[in-house]
């Protein structure tokens, strides 16, 4: 039976989907429990051993709870949006590689426009967002899907202009060959401005703290899910959490190696340690999302979008200009 | 089967895109032209040019069509008036119009279209940056061109006062930290 075609892709998939939301789900409760700890409370511990099965019972409590639908909301599309939050987020992590066994990625999706897949499928959570936030006909929620779309709209040319440098380093856009690429040397040693940019964006498309302006408590009660309650709301977080996922894991693959082991050659590393390799760091970047919620205070309007246009893109195009010039005199280099 | 999700998507594109002009407000309009960009993608990907498609969803779906609905719902037009009946019949028309002149261009280059093999993303780069580069800058400096032209035509001249405009310089709010105002300065 292993040796059937379908046998390879059938566990990839049931791994990568299992892994996906078993690492949300972890995900929610490690939130509560840094949180706890970082402010020295005990956290969720009535569920199971340590609250370890505190997921478990959000889970019952939302699918029981009753769903609300404001008057004179917009039906389809306010059952469409969280539906549109969540997709998109999931939908990215087919494209991450979490080692290579037999000399082949594991990964659901060994795409060779990954890198473009990525950033295109990922850029359409903001439609249920800014969707959500419409059809709720709320004036809160319209602002903070209005908010979130202007955010991530800004952060994320910066983004791409930052993946741009490393794509010309690596000299693919196949996820996979990145990894393969950083064999000797992880690209954080090389693209070092845009692995701080990537840093900063990937926590604004994420739309946490300090850039949770779409659901800033203070002003705009929840923001765009202020409408919702049960099993859509719990989409909306679920999409949320799953995004921090992949965006961690698309760090670790782009600068950090993916699943390469420090001092040990990727052809030589067995599947399990790139795996682990890989999930440990995609681990340290979620936790650091938990980490800077609790340090830094959430950022004013006008100084998010000052730091959009004014500091990092000028930063990621500079980088992007010295990259290329780099490149270009080392390729001449070589040809004399 | 390739064939027949080809056909798919396209009836799929067509029925999207004459949703876009028939609705009749702005923001299923603008749900609608997303979704026909989507089919556009899904035909790019069959025809064996993932890169297009993947630009596609990138420029037009993550970004152009967010900053439409931005726009759109910044201005509220959720309870404005209906476009006019006249208006919906000529851009049917128009619509109706674009597609035979598509349709027939089809027809008439389907063979040669055929025959083109999909360019690898290299080939695909070095062909625009190298034999392409002179219309690749010309284009982007027409887009540049339409951006400023609309910023012209979009300003009404007399929104603000003279006297009442912002001086650089001197009337500005320090975006970060800063000094507090003189005045609280001096009282304090």
């Amino acid at each position: 039976m292993t040796d059937a075609p379908w046998f390879r892709p059938a566990v990839t998939i049931l791994a990568a989907f299992g892994a996906m939301m078993s690492l949300a789900a972890g995900m929610t409760l490690v939130e509560r429990k840094v949180s706890a700890f970082i402010q020295e409370r005990h956290g969720p511990n009535r569920v199971g051993p340590f609250g370890l099965l505190q997921p478990l019972a959000d889970l019952i409590k939302f699918v029981f709870k009753e769903e609300l639908a404001p008057d004179r909301a917009n039906p389809l599309l306010f059952l469409l949006a969280p539906a549109l939050a969540c997709l998109p987020a999931m939908a990215t992590f087919a494209a991450l590689p979490f080692g290579f066994l037999d000399g082949k990625p594991m990964v659901v999706a060994n795409l060779d426009v990954g890198v473009l897949y990525v950033l295109a499928v990922g850029s359409l959570g903001v439609y249920g967002i800014i969707l959500g936030g419409w059809a709720s006909n709320n004036k809160y929620s319209l602002l903070g899907g209005l908010r979130a779309s202007a955010q991530m709209v800004s952060y994320e040319i910066s983004l791409v202009l930052s993946l741009v440098s490393v794509i010309a380093v690596s000299g693919s856009l196949n996820l996979s060959e990145i990894v393969l690429a950083q064999d000797q040397r992880w690209n954080v040693l090389v693209q070092p401005v845009a692995a701080l940019v990537f840093l900063v964006t990937m926590f604004a498309e994420t739309n946490r703290h300090p850039f949770d302006f779409a659901e800033c408590e203070p002003e705009l009660v929840g923001g765009f899910h202020t409408e919702y309650s049960g099993m859509r709301f719990a989409l909306f977080f679920l999409g949320e959490y799953i995004a921090m996922v992949v965006m961690s894991g698309f760090m670790a693959v782009l600068f950090f190696g993916g699943c390469d082991v420090p001092f040990l050659a990727i052809a030589a590393t067995p599947w399990w340690a790139g795996a682990l390799a890989m999930v440990v760091k995609m681990g340290f970047f979620l936790l650091l999302y938990v980490w800077v919620r609790w340090t830094l205070p959430r950022f004013r309007y006008d100084q998010l979008m000052y730091l959009g246009w004014r500091v990092l893109l000028p930063l990621s195009l500079a980088n992007l200009a010295v990259t290329g010039v780099v490149l270009a005199l080392d390729r001449q280099g070589a040809a004399q | 089967m390739r064939e027949a999700l080809f056909y798919l998507f396209g009836a799929g594109a067509l029925f999207a895109g004459a949703n876009v002009v028939f609705r009749r407000h702005a923001v299923p309009a603008a749900i609608w032209l997303v979704a026909c960009f989507f089919f556009l993608a899904a035909e790019y990907l069959l025809l064996g040019f993932p890169f297009l498609a993947a630009i596609q969803v990138l420029i037009y779906v993550g970004a152009i069509m967010v900053l439409f609905l931005f726009v759109i719902m910044l201005l509220d037009l959720h309870g404005a008036q209906p476009v006019q009946a006249q208006a919906r019949f000529a851009a049917g028309l128009a619509l109706a119009l674009v597609i035979t002149a598509l349709a027939a261009a089809a027809a008439a280059g389907g063979e040669a279209l055929a025959e083109a093999q999909a360019p690898d993303m290299p080939a695909l780069v070095e062909a625009l940056f190298t034999t392409f580069l002179v219309p690749f800058e010309v284009t982007s400096l027409l887009l540049v061109a339409a951006i400023v032209g609309a910023l012209t035509l979009g300003r009404s001249p007399d929104i603000t006062p003279p006297k009442q405009r912002i001086r650089p310089g001197r009337d500005t709010i320090r975006m970060v930290g800063g000094a507090p105002p003189r005045d609280e300065a001096q009282a304090g």
